[in-house]
């Protein structure tokens, strides 16, 4: 099911305090090729960080650096800048991050290894943690019982 | 309906402990417990952050980068905390991540873990009828059909937009160490769900010197 652009929008766009960051990959002429959203978290142990929620990139585009860009733009603090017609605005450790953390399936071999090539090191098999979560009805059964 | 009157009062007495938002003066007490909570997590990192940027971060702005709340003994001090912050999937909207959720060992299994959880809950709950008010006068063209329909149960696909926009957090998401079965079972017993165990989700960190080194 497609999730609503307006959502996108109103979240993404329309406040002071946005729900997430999204940085794109364009092809002058092409349009949109990848996508990078992320979103400010923080580590009671070394503070202010920030969360890959989604790293898209078109499969006509792939094996080409455009996602090994993006991922560098979002390390570094330069302004933006533009490479061989591609543009791409570069943050992150302006804001102070110490850590990008991400998920991916294990058995998604391609990104584990585009990330491990680059320093990435996979939590859950070596600090073994597991991510969990509750759902909304979860949260409605724990807020009434209160 | 999700019962106001707790967060309104900022606050819930139960056994003398009061679970209330974290001020910016308990950030002393806030550091204690992280303190604690890492060395029950046998995690050997150093812990960088100190009182100071704890305040600066959670309180030093208009938007900060985390939420606490606290569970205070009036004869102890604090004596548990929750952290957690406002995340985002392209899925399913505006989400939850619970960082760290820990009671001093004094003060296990008489309830407050439970209480301070319930907590959390109801203030994501009362984020989605924040947010249902809003959308109303923002969104008029819908007439008045978001009533209160849109905050509680939604099916997961074929939502209507309207609820979409409606709803607040639908998900609360954290880490659990795989060894800690006392939390494991807290969390499971509550309806949580292992999505490593389940789905295959591995969780990924950069470290700081290894964003610096990315390659072109």
């Amino acid at each position: 099911t497609l999730f609503p652009r307006t959502a996108l929008e109103r979240d993404g766009f329309e406040s002071a305090d946005p729900w997430f960051h999204c940085f794109v990959a364009e092809d002058p002429g092409v349009g949109l090729v990848g996508y990078m959203l992320f979103y400010y978290t923080y580590s009671t142990w070394d503070g202010r960080q920030a969360y890959l929620e989604d790293l898209y990139i078109k499969p006509s585009y792939r094996k080409s650096g455009v996602a090994s860009r993006m991922l560098k733009s979002l390390a570094q603090h330069k302004r933006s800048i533009i490479l061989s017609g591609v543009s791409i605005p570069q943050e992150l450790l302006a804001r102070g991050c110490s850590r990008l953390n991400f998920s991916v399936l294990n058995w998604n071999e391609t990104a584990i290894d585009f990330y491990v090539k680059r320093g990435a090191v996979d939590l859950t098999r070596d600090e073994a943690w597991h991510v969990f979560r509750f759902r909304k009805p979860n949260l409605e059964e724990l807020a009434s019982k209160e | 309906m999700v019962p106001m009157t707790l967060v309104e009062r900022g606050a819930s007495m139960s056994d003398g402990i009061a679970i209330r938002e974290a001020r910016r003066d308990d950030c002393a007490g806030i550091m204690k417990l992280i303190h604690e909570l890492a060395e029950f997590e046998k995690i050997p990192e150093e812990i960088v952050i100190t009182k100071d940027t704890l305040e600066r971060d959670g309180f030093g702005s208009e938007h900060p980068w985390f939420r606490c709340w606290v569970a205070e003994d009036p004869a102890a001090g604090l004596v548990g905390f929750v952290l957690f912050y406002y995340t985002y999937d392209t899925s399913d909207g505006r989400q939850a991540y619970m960082e760290d959720f820990f009671v001093t060992a004094s003060h296990r299994g008489c309830g407050v873990g439970g209480r301070m959880l319930g907590c959390v809950a109801q203030v994501f709950l009362l984020l989605s009828l924040r947010d249902l008010f809003q959308d109303f006068w923002d969104f008029g063209g819908f007439g008045g059909c978001l009533g209160f329909r849109g905050v509680v149960g939604f099916g997961g696909r074929g939502v209507p937009e309207a609820e979409v926009l409606a709803r607040g957090c639908t998900r609360l998401s954290f880490h659990v160490l795989n060894w800690n079965r006392d939390a494991v079972d807290f969390y499971v017993k509550r309806g949580a769900m292992d999505l490593t165990r389940d789905e295959d989700f591995h969780v990924f960190c950069f470290a700081k010197h290894t964003l610096e080194a990315l390659p072109k």
